[in-house]
């Protein structure tokens, strides 16, 4: 890394970020309902008024704390603070009823930073190799990278084929409002100019992940959540942890690594990689009856995975600006607020971000070991704040938040259709993070799908004419096929696919 | 909410072809393959595909699992149910985005958290001081911290 990206790191005001960051990712976390996506909706407005660096750290250092602290309100009141921590949440319920929690918490923790570490170190080598590779790629290519990741992100959706499409095609028809490219006619504005500029994207983010979430809280009610938990002393649980992690350490390296691989998938996030990264623990394990019971081997697996997978993310983002997953969706939308535009010139051009989103990446990460440890021993008192204090504060932060960064009422309004929108797709299983790469893809797909018409003068056959464009448009042929052979399956069966993992992270 | 497969990809079908007809209106230009109407038709053709899929697996699953002595509660009798709060709060939202020019961001933050904390069923007491401490941030955290031209209203006179 640049010393001049490692300065970037530690200034004191990056650091002061960090720290506040993970304060905040592990309060929201830890709330049942609250996820880390819209962790990171609430928090854009903040990054907008920020450096760049800064602004990124705020971001990363929120994702990896949130992912982690969703463990707590899973161990102590098995309801996951976010999605990425159901796949395990019944393992680390039950320890904790057995007068384990601060244990298995510090498992959680622990594993978590193993995983993110390794995530980053992954990300800081493969990136910078990819986009060497990358930096040739003309609008054929890039065209057909925002089609594969369109369609990884339907392969990975958790409804039907058909409802993952749905909502593919409904993010499109988001992104397509405003002046078209090819002519500069408006599209779908009836006749208001500030949508001329199309959807202004924080606040269709906020909307979808925030205003969604507390109009499903109000729904379900204000319920009242019971503790009763003796808790053991911290140093029996620091050290019983630490030695669970050395027992387990073939377990967390090969969930670490997966869970990276899963998280660079476009569409598949950290809720998916603890899902896959658990059923292969379980596959490899000595004891695969104790999963699902209590394994402290799947909660190593799942923690660390999820949290690997929030940096695995950040690859194809950065490398190809295609979003990894929710997060890295509004992080590309603020990297764009910034004027800097993700995509392997990145490397070359601000070589001095890229490395001090790694070095922030792996500070946020230690720094989370800490604040992650009081928020274990304060775990009880933050579970004690009531949803009827909550919800309202995260309505009025939606609010003003997107009103902050566009000064018009406009984005209220965005806020408020996104958000019914939002409630009604989660309602009726049409996952979301389809939707959000059809809203930041959308304009991708469409400017090079213009510009490649233009170059080859309307003659389709020239997406298949440079070899990687080639390879990349069949492979993406080929998902297709594949999907389609899903769906008339699904429509035979009249099934809908199990609804195991809710999408957002 | 949710709906029938059968009704949710009618619905989707309908906004697939009311996005494709407006989508026509758009001119093209001449000597272009493909205008401004060429990713909206795209987008509204999906839906409809997408909506008669949805609406066409609804009938499949409701003749497989449907035998009439054994139906589910009529839909009818779900529909709408637990809505009201939801509903409130959109509510809520819209008198927030309508007042917030006139009345200005204290009084507008005032009135959304108080009547948002009441929705979700806390004391009146407990609500309205929510509400004043709410207001007190938004203007130390947005107006007076990160600078955001928030407007005053009514309270412009008083203003600093």
């Amino acid at each position: 890394m640049p010393t001049d990206a490692l300065a970037a790191v530690f200034t004191a005001d990056n650091l002061t970020v960090i720290v506040i960051a993970t304060l905040y990712g592990t309060f929201v976390g830890a709330m049942p309902g609250l996820t880390a996506t819209m962790a990171v909706a609430l928090l854009v407005p903040f990054t907008y008024f920020m450096d760049p660096v800064p602004a990124i750290s705020a971001i990363t250092a929120t994702t990896t704390t949130a992912i982690f602290a969703g463990d707590i309100a899973g161990a102590l009141l098995r309801m996951p603070g976010t999605p990425a921590s159901a796949a395990y949440v019944d393992d680390s319920f039950r320890l904790s009823q057995e007068g384990s929690a601060r244990k298995i918490l510090f498992v959680s923790l622990l594993t978590a930073a193993i995983g993110g570490i390794v995530g980053v170190a992954i990300l800081a080598l493969a990136a910078p190799q990819l986009a060497r590779f990358a930096i040739g790629f003309s609008s054929f290519e890039n065209f057909w990278l925002a089609t594969l990741g369109i369609t990884c992100a339907i392969l990975a959706g958790s409804g039907t084929v058909a409802k993952n499409f749905a909502s593919l095609f409904l993010g499109l028809f988001v992104a397509s409002i405003g002046i078209d490219v090819a002519v500069g006619h408006p599209r779908f504005t009836f006749g208001n100019v500030e949508l001329y500029d199309g959807v202004s994207f924080i606040p269709a983010m906020i909307g979808l992940f925030a205003m969604s979430e507390v109009l499903r809280n109000a729904r379900a009610g204000a319920n009242v959540e019971r503790l009763t938990l003796s808790l053991e002393s911290v140093a029996a649980a620091l050290s019983g942890a630490v030695g669970a992690i050395g027992r387990l350490k073939r377990v967390i390296a090969q969930s670490s690594i997966l869970g990276t691989l899963i998280g660079a998938l476009p569409g598949a996030g950290a809720d998916i990689a603890a899902w896959i990264a658990y059923a292969l623990a379980k596959r490899g394990s000595k004891t695969p009856e104790r999963f699902g019971k209590g394994s402290i081997e799947g909660i190593a697996a799942g923690g660390s995975a999820n949290n690997a997978g929030v940096a695995g993310a950040w690859t194809p983002a950065l490398v190809f600006g295609i979003p990894g997953d929710s997060v890295t969706a509004i992080a590309i939308g603020v990297l764009f607020m910034k004027g800097l535009t993700p995509g392997p010139q990145i490397f070359t051009n601000d070589p001095t971000l890229v490395g001090a989103l790694f070095g922030s990446f792996f500070v946020a990460n230690i720094v989370m070991v800490f604040t992650g440890g009081l928020a274990i021993l304060a775990a009880t008192m933050i579970l004690k704040v009531p949803r009827t204090v909550l919800m309202p504060m995260v309505l009025l932060s939606s609010l003003v938040g997107a009103y902050a960064i566009t000064g018009s009422t406009l984005a209220i309004w965005i806020v408020l259709v996104l958000g019914i929108a939002g409630f009604f797709m989660e309602e009726n299983g049409i996952p979301m993070a389809p939707a959000i790469l059809g809203i930041v893809l959308g304009r991708v797909l469409e400017d090079n799908f213009m510009v490649s018409m233009m170059k080859s003068q309307g003659d389709l056959v020239a997406f298949f004419e440079r070899p990687v464009a080639a390879v990349l448009g069949a492979l993406t042929l080929f998902l297709w096929a594949l999907l389609l052979i899903r769906a008339g399956l699904q429509l035979t069966r009249g099934r809908t696919s199990a609804h195991l993992t809710p999408e957002e992270t | 909410m949710q709906i029938d497969d059968r009704l949710l990809g009618l619905l989707l079908v309908a906004f697939g072809v009311a996005v494709f007809l407006v989508a026509q209106t758009f001119p093209m230009m001449a000597g272009l393959a493909y205008g401004p109407d060429f990713f909206p038709s795209i987008a509204a053709v999906g839906m409809i595909v997408c909506g008669a899929l949805i609406a066409v697996s609804g009938v499949v699953r409701a003749r497989a699992v449907t035998p009439p002595a054994a139906a589910a509660p009529p839909p009818a009798a779900r529909f709408g149910a637990g809505l009201a709060r939801p509903a409130i709060l959109c509510l809520v939202v819209i008198a927030f985005a309508v007042l917030l020019g006139p009345l200005g961001f204290h009084i507008a933050a005032l009135l959304a958290v108080g009547a948002a904390a009441l929705t979700f069923g806390a004391h009146p007491l407990t609500a309205a001081t929510l509400a004043v401490v709410a207001s007190i941030a938004v203007h130390a955290v947005f107006y007076s911290l990160l600078r955001v031209p928030l407007p005053w209203g009514v309270l412009t006179p008083y203003a600093w």
